[in-house]
């Protein structure tokens, strides 16, 4: 069964990036990719997607506003934020808005990892926030 | 030692010795006797028997008194019946008429002596009397020469006196204090000319007036303080009276006054002695430092508003900067966040997919995104490059603010699609670099206005200088807004235009803003300046730059 991703990513440069690496991981597939969160929300009830990958600094309604949500309209869809921030604030926010995992930008085995984790029903946290290295 | 001496020494010591007395009568009848009968061959028998006797009874009677005189007649007379009358050498008298004689010589011998006594006696006394007539005369000659001592001593006395006098009478008339004395109807007895300049009546008319005819605006004050030294018989010090006196009508003056009972011997009140002190310059000079207190006290708390205006506005201006520089600093995260380092995400991302294609062994395709990364790294450095000129403009080193805002002009249009026109009769060469930097920074904040506010397509830069001070204005042809209500809404604490005023204000600068709804705005700023420049050949210069492809970064 193929896992279908949809992202959220407000750099084009990245959001395609990101599309190209999902597609290549073994049982993914990206169903569709939004630059802002009120675009997201807008394709979101008519593509059904498994997981949402989320940029968590969006230009307008922020990740954790997104978050929010999709948690209300969405329930069943898992939620994972993709940041470049390693704050633990930024983590604490993203989760209690509800997201099931925080990972950060730069590491595609990390990210597929983190895809993996969270579609199994596990929450996840990149190795460099869990360990402070 | 002379002769009445001798005769006073001999005095003398037959008073003291009474015993000499006699012996010296004895002895001068003894002699007599023998000078007698000596001369009996001369004189013959029984003739002037007595005549040395008498003699020698005067000479007695003078020198040893009345009592050895008496015994040398007694002597004299023994002697004579013995030795002189016939019978000589025996003590019968040979005939009556020598009985007689003898009687006679008694007699005579007698009052002789009593003569020589009386006469010596009378001698004396009138030594004594002599003596004490001298004696009074030196005394009196003492008298007098004490007399006189103590009549120069007297006259001295007057004449320090009456020197004191005239010294007080001098201080009394010269003493910068007034002074007066009144008899008990108010009536003036004496004035000195401080006072009579003071009264403005001459020294010598003051006299018999009394004080309701001379100060009558003061009479009233000066009565109630006389009633009071009578009443209590004691001074009444330092009074402050006021009022105006012949001397400067219509002025009122202000004196400090001391009245002091005026007492005669048995101590009764006889009049008033009034010491009185000009103060009204004093008093001017008090009211004016009060005055002046007042308006010190007014300035102080102008100052103290100004003061705390000037603190607010620096207050805000420093919140405006650190609000700035936040700002800045988000901004430039933002830059470095959403644009750079995405283009370092994709790029690591596409380097790893890169590999991952070289390891499964497909190389073209591990070669294509090789090359695809090598192209966003190139994007990436363009994006530091742009970020680096924005935050630090090489043009700022520039002297020339027209050139540096022709720089800016171009920028405009590139990141934000905005035709900006310059005007600009002159370089504006500016030394001083930090108020360079600061001018170019507010027209770039005035031209960011424009973007974010204005919807303006065309704005305008004009530089030109007028009354020592560079004049920049920037206009446009956006929406414009109501002057009022920005201006409200800057002071409850909004930034944009308030900020630029500010900082203008810092440097002395003064922000003017004309504007209202679908009019667009025009924003003067005025800065104290004097460019030492000549104005360009050609006049105004208008530079227009064409629009960039490029993203706007700001």
């Amino acid at each position: 069964m193929t896992t279908k991703i949809y992202i959220v990513e407000d750099h084009p440069l990245m959001r395609n990036m990101l599309h190209e690496v999902i597609d290549k991981m073994p049982g993914a597939t990206v169903c569709g990719a939004a630059a802002t969160a009120e675009e997201a929300l807008d394709e979101l009830d008519d593509v059904e997607a498994d997981l949402a990958l989320i940029d968590v600094s969006l230009p307008q309604m922020s990740g954790n506003e997104l978050l929010e949500i999709l948690r209300e309209r969405h329930p069943m869809l898992c939620c994972l934020v993709l940041s470049g921030h390693k704050e633990s604030n930024y983590v604490e926010q993203a989760i209690a808005a509800g997201a099931w995992g925080y990972v950060l930008k730069g590491d595609p085995r990390e990210l597929q990892e983190a895809i993996e984790a969270v579609l199994a029903g596990k929450r996840f946290v990149s190795r460099q926030l869990r360990t402070g290295k | 030692m002379g002769p009445t001496d001798r005769r006073s020494v001999w005095g003398d010591t037959l008073r003291r010795f009474p015993a000499s007395r006699y012996t010296v009568a004895i002895v001068a009848t003894a002699l007599a006797v023998a000078l007698r009968m000596v001369l009996n061959p001369v004189l013959g028998d029984g003739r002037v028997i007595y005549t040395t006797l008498f003699a020698t009874l005067l000479v007695v009677g003078w020198y040893a008194g009345l009592g050895p005189a008496l015994v040398s007649l007694a002597l004299g007379a023994v002697a004579a019946i013995f030795f002189i009358l016939p019978p000589e050498f025996s003590w019968a008298v040979a005939t009556p008429f020598n009985i007689a004689g003898l009687f006679v010589y008694l007699i005579f011998g007698a009052a002789c002596a009593a003569f020589g006594h009386t006469m010596q006696q009378a001698r004396r006394q009138a030594e004594a009397n002599a003596q004490l007539a001298r004696d009074r005369q030196q005394q009196l000659e003492e008298e007098a020469a004490e007399r006189r001592c103590i009549l120069e001593s007297l006259r001295e006395s007057n004449e320090r006196l009456q020197q004191v006098l005239d010294e007080l009478q001098a201080t009394y008339d010269q003493s910068p204090i007034g002074m007066l004395q009144l008899d008990t109807n108010l009536r003036y007895v004496r004035v000195n000319q401080t006072m009579a300049a003071m009264n403005g009546i001459p020294e010598a008319e003051h006299k018999g007036k009394t004080v309701y005819e001379v100060v009558p605006d003061l009479a009233a004050n000066i009565e109630r303080a006389f009633r009071k030294v009578i009443k209590t018989g004691k001074p009444v010090l330092n009074v402050e009276i006021s009022g105006e006196t012949i001397a400067d009508p219509g002025v009122r003056r202000t004196w400090i006054e001391s009245w002091f009972p005026l007492r005669d011997t048995s101590g009764k009140v006889i009049g008033l002695n009034v010491v009185a002190q000009d103060i009204t310059a004093r008093k001017r000079a008090e009211e004016e430092l009060l005055r002046l207190n007042e308006t010190l006290e007014e300035r102080v708390v102008e100052r103290t508003a100004a003061l705390a205006q000037s603190e607010e506005q620096l207050r805000r201006v420093a919140s405006v900067l650190t609000m700035a520089e936040q700002e800045e600093r988000r901004r430039i995260s933002q830059v470095l966040h959403d644009d750079l380092q995405q283009q370092l995400y994709a790029i690591q991302l596409k380097l790893d997919s890169a590999r991952r294609d070289a390891e499964a062994g497909d190389m073209a395709m591990g070669l294509a995104g090789v090359a695809e990364a090598e192209q966003w790294l190139i994007e990436g450095i363009e994006t530091t490059r742009r970020l680096t000129v924005d935050l630090s403009p090489p043009i700022l080193k520039s002297e020339g603010l027209a050139h540096m805002l022709g720089w800016l002009v171009s920028q405009m249009k590139e990141m934000h699609d905005l035709d900006v026109a310059l005007v600009a009769d002159r370089p504006y060469r500016i030394q001083d670099e930090d108020m360079r930097v600061f001018l170019f920074q507010i027209v770039r904040e005035l031209l960011f206005n424009v973007v974010k506010h204005a919807g303006a397509k065309h704005a305008t830069i004009t530089l030109r200088e007028a009354d020592a001070r560079l004049v920049i204005s920037v206009a446009d042809d956006g929406r414009g807004f109501d002057v009022s209500q920005a201006a409200r809404a800057a002071e409850a604490g909004g930034f944009g235009l308030f900020s630029v005023r500010e900082r203008l204000g810092l440097f002395g600068g003064r922000m003017a803003i004309e504007s209202a709804p679908g009019e667009g705005a025009r924003v003067t700023v005025r800065v104290p300046m004097r460019l030492d420049e000549p104005l360009e050949a050609t006049g105004a210069a208008t530079k227009r730059v064409p629009v960039s492809k490029h993203e706007p970064l700001l």
